[in-house]
Formats: C-alpha cells, sequence, structure tokens
C-alpha cells in the first residue's frame, strides 16, 4: 500500500472509531432508560418519597392506586437520593474500567489529579454541569412540566455544545456537519412533540423551564469544558475525574444538606443497596451511564464536540426503542397512533442527520481546529 | 519542566524541544520515562499522539510505512511537529503547572 492511501487510512479509522463510539454512547444513554425507568417504580423509592410527604405504607398504597403523585419536594429528594446512587455506581464501573486498561491509568490519574489549574478545574466545572445542574434540572423540568418536556430540553444540547466548541475552542465543524446535528436534533425532538404540545397546554411552569434550561445548557458546556481538558489529559482519566468530583458533590454536599432537612436519605440508601433486585438496577445504572459517558468523551478528541454530541443525542431515539422492547409500545409512547407517527418520523429524520454526517469526506475531520501554521508561513 | 507530567503535556514540550519527531522514537521516549514498556502501551500512547494531531497542536510532516517492523511492522511512521497553536497550549500550561515537590 502507498503512503498516502496509508495516511488516509488511518484518519479513516481514527474518525470511524470516533463516530463508533458516539454512536455507543446514543445506545448506552438510551438503554440506561430502562433500569432509569424502573427504579421509579420500586417498592423502596415510592416509601422514601411517601416518607417525606408524611405518608405511611398503607397511604403511598392508595396514593398510588388513585393514580396520583407525591409532591415536588418528595419527588425531587428522591431524584437526587437515585443521582448521587448513579453517580457512586458509575465511578464502581470506572474502577473495573480502568484495572482494565492497565495500572498505567491511575499513574496518569495521579498525575492529571495535581495539575487543577491546568486540567481537573476543567472536570470539576464538567461535574457540575453535568451533574447537579443537567441531571437535576432533567428531574425538575420532568417534575414541575413532564417527561417529553425534559427530553426535548436535554435533546436539543449539541446546538449549545456545537456553538460553544466554535466560539471557544475554535473547532472546525463543517456546513454538512452542522446540518447533520440539526437534522438529529429535529428528529429527536419530533418524537417527543406531540406529548409536549400537551404538557405546555396544561400550563407550564417558571421552574420547570429553568430546569429545563439548566439541562440544555449543563450537557452543552459540559462537552466543550471537557474536550478542551481533554486536548492535555486522557479520556479515561478525565471521565473518571469527572465523575468522582460529581459523586462527591452528591455525597458530600447534596445528600448530607437533605440529612439535614431530617429526610431520610442514609436509611433509604441502605435499604435500596440490600435489597439485591434494587441493587441489580444500580448495578445496571452505573453500567449503561458509566459507558455512555466513556465513549461520549473518548469521541471528543476523534471527531469534534458538535459531531460527537449530535450522535450522542440518538439517545433520544434510542430510549424509546429500547423502552418499546422492554415494556411494550403502549407503555414507552402510548396507543396513540399520533405519537407513533410521530416518533417514526422523529426516527426517519435521525436516520437521515447521521447518515449525512458518516458520508462526509474524512478529509474535513482530518484536523479539528485550524493550526494557525498556513499563516505562519505566508508571513 | 514537564517531565512526570500528563502525557499530553509532555508530548508537547518534546517536541517543542525537538522541532520535529517520528512517532516511533517520540513513543519510545515517553515509554521510557514513563516506565510502560510493553507493546499495548506503545499502542496507547501512540493513540495519544493521534489524538494531540486530530486536536490541531501538532502536526504531521512525513510519513511512511514501517516495512521492516522496527516499531510495529506495516504500520503508518508520522513524523510530526509542534503547530502554533500547540506552542500557545504549551505556554499556558507552563503558566499553570506547579512546580515539581509543591503539594
Amino acid at each position: 500500500m502507498e503512503v498516502d492511501e496509508k495516511r488516509v487510512a488511518t484518519h479513516k479509522k481514527r474518525v470511524k472509531i470516533g463516530y463508533t463510539m458516539a454512536l455507543f454512547c446514543a445506545l448506552f444513554w438510551g438503554i440506561w432508560y430502562v433500569p432509569g425507568t424502573f427504579i421509579w417504580n420500586f417498592d423502596v423509592v415510592n416509601l422514601f418519597q411517601g416518607a417525606i410527604d408524611g405518608l405511611n405504607g398503607f397511604e403511598v398504597d392508595a396514593l398510588l392506586e388513585a393514580g396520583e403523585a407525591f409532591s415536588n419536594k418528595a419527588f425531587l429528594a428522591a431524584a437526587v437520593l437515585i443521582t448521587g446512587l448513579n453517580a457512586a455506581f458509575v465511578m464502581l464501573a470506572y474502577l473495573i474500567w480502568n484495572l482494565a486498561l492497565g495500572k498505567a491509568k491511575f499513574s496518569e490519574m495521579k498525575r492529571s489529579i495535581r495539575e487543577m489549574k491546568a486540567c481537573t478545574k476543567y472536570y470539576f466545572l464538567g461535574a457540575i454541569c453535568g451533574g447537579p445542574c443537567a441531571i437535576l434540572g432533567s428531574f425538575i423540568a420532568m417534575g414541575y412540566i413532564g417527561g417529553a418536556f425534559a427530553a426535548v430540553a436535554a435533546l436539543a444540547y449539541p446546538v449549545i455544545g456545537t456553538l460553544l466548541s466554535r466560539t471557544w475552542l475554535g473547532q472546525k465543524i463543517s456546513r454538512r456537519a452542522m446540518a447533520g446535528v440539526l437534522i438529529i436534533v429535529i428528529g429527536s425532538i419530533t418524537i417527543y412533540a406531540i406529548s409536549l404540545f400537551d404538557e405546555l397546554q396544561s400550563g407550564g411552569s417558571l421552574i420547570g423551564y429553568i430546569g429545563g434550561l439548566m439541562a440544555l445548557c449543563g450537557w452543552g458546556i459540559e462537552g466543550a469544558v471537557a474536550a478542551k481538558g481533554i486536548d492535555v489529559s486522557e479520556p479515561d482519566v478525565a471521565i473518571t475525574m469527572r465523575f468522582g468530583l460529581e459523586t462527591l458533590l452528591w455525597w458530600v454536599i447534596a445528600i448530607p444538606a437533605l440529612a439535614i432537612m431530617s429526610f431520610p436519605v442514609y436509611e433509604y440508601a441502605w435499604k435500596m443497596i440490600s435489597d439485591p433486585v434494587v441493587l441489580l438496577s444500580l448495578v445496571m445504572l452505573g453500567l449503561t451511564f458509566g459507558f455512555c459517558y466513556v465513549t461520549w468523551y473518548k469521541s471528543f478528541p476523534l471527531i469534534g464536540v458538535g459531531r460527537g454530541q449530535g450522535i450522542g443525542s440518538l439517545y433520544g431515539v434510542c430510549a424509546v426503542i429500547f423502552l418499546i422492547l422492554f415494556i411494550g409500545v403502549d407503555g414507552a409512547i402510548g396507543s396513540d397512533i399520533t405519537h407513533q407517527a410521530s416518533l417514526l418520523i422523529g426516527a426517519a429524520l435521525c436516520t437521515v442527520g447521521t447518515l449525512i454526517m458518516f458520508t462526509e469526506k474524512t478529509d474535513s475531520v482530518e484536523c479539528l481546529r485550524d493550526t494557525g501554521e498556513s499563516k505562519e508561513e505566508q508571513s | 519542566m514537564m517531565e512526570n507530567r500528563p502525557y499530553k503535556f509532555r508530548i508537547l514540550e518534546i517536541l517543542d524541544t525537538e522541532e520535529a519527531m517520528w512517532n516511533s522514537d517520540l513513543v519510545r521516549k515517553l515509554q521510557e520515562e514513563y516506565g510502560m514498556k510493553s507493546d499495548y502501551y506503545r499502542d496507547c500512547l501512540n493513540f495519544d499522539l493521534i489524538e494531540v494531531a486530530a486536536s490541531g497542536m501538532i502536526s504531521e510532516m512525513e510519513a511512511e510505512i514501517d516495512t521492516e517492523g522496527s516499531f510495529k511492522k506495516d504500520s503508518l511512521l508520522v513524523k510530526y511537529r509542534i503547530t502554533p497553536i500547540g506552542k500557545d497550549l504549551l505556554n499556558e500550561l507552563r503558566s499553570k503547572v506547579k512546580p515539581m515537590g509543591a503539594s
């Protein structure tokens, strides 16, 4: 094989690995919604919310049978506890992942942690943006407006990520890739469009909109901030540090704060991990969310933040497909034909957007930035 | 200054000092410095170089195929140099790193 052919093939391989990583991110994120949905149906989670609302076990059963909801305070406290446990189980998954990658990863982690100003601060910011801001914002939007609104707000995050990667990181993104990202975002939003319309018609709420904005900006900013850190460190090391910091935020600040407010967080955290079925769901949450994030971070240095997040947001369609597989069409999107039609239209748009990006010539992805070399040579 | 700091810090510094270097020599130097002797770590460090090149901080000058297998048989050998934005990033890192031995 000629050198030039080999060079082109090497670049193609790198871009292919980048897209594969982003696609795996969407798949893992989509699968995460299966244990992520089931966890809310466990008795222990309902009893925790009931305890905050001052209800005993019988009253909780009566409330659920009547189809009524717990207070937003109880819902958000449960969201914090579940997200804190999710982060802790993600860290367990990373411990196994890094052990599999070799002990050198731990040495590199030590070296990277030491450089707070040069790299770790970006992961700290990423942990705040992606954890308390985006995940909690998403739950606030879900609790105060509805699931479809929360999904749509989160699915639009690549728009923020792409804008920031261009303006702040100076990453190039072709018109073709930009069009692909936008079509995927529009397609993902289409899936939830009818439910979104119903939710907004029944009256929004300011706090719910703020939650949506937190999710939209949180994940968008996290991608750009993380990519800045990955410029000078390894993605596996970066994601482990980012989740280590998020776990600390939940377990050193948020959950103790709930305990101070007399919420029985520790008692129910123990009950959750000592129940084998709930524990298995937490392990599944940790594995799926953990690897969705590993692959998300690995895609950024290979294809750029815009493309990585664009393909990553295919999780919207993946989540619906996996939920249909596990709980059936009625449970996942309802029996209404208009919902099913919007899923098909949205999925078709996502496929078109993905193909537009996958078929882009790799020479436009050869280097993600303008290196400044041509200007220097001219001068 | 960047010895025993994250790999990508050191990659930028080596290429700033050496002006240009083949990936085979650069990876061997890193393997030696960080005590990562195996072929698995060779490939990991080479992938770090690919990431740094994709980010635009270093660029490819020349390439050839390793027909003799001095690095990895039939793989692409690439000569890299630091780019102006890579130099800017290195200077930014130099101003931010903590002196070695400081707690």
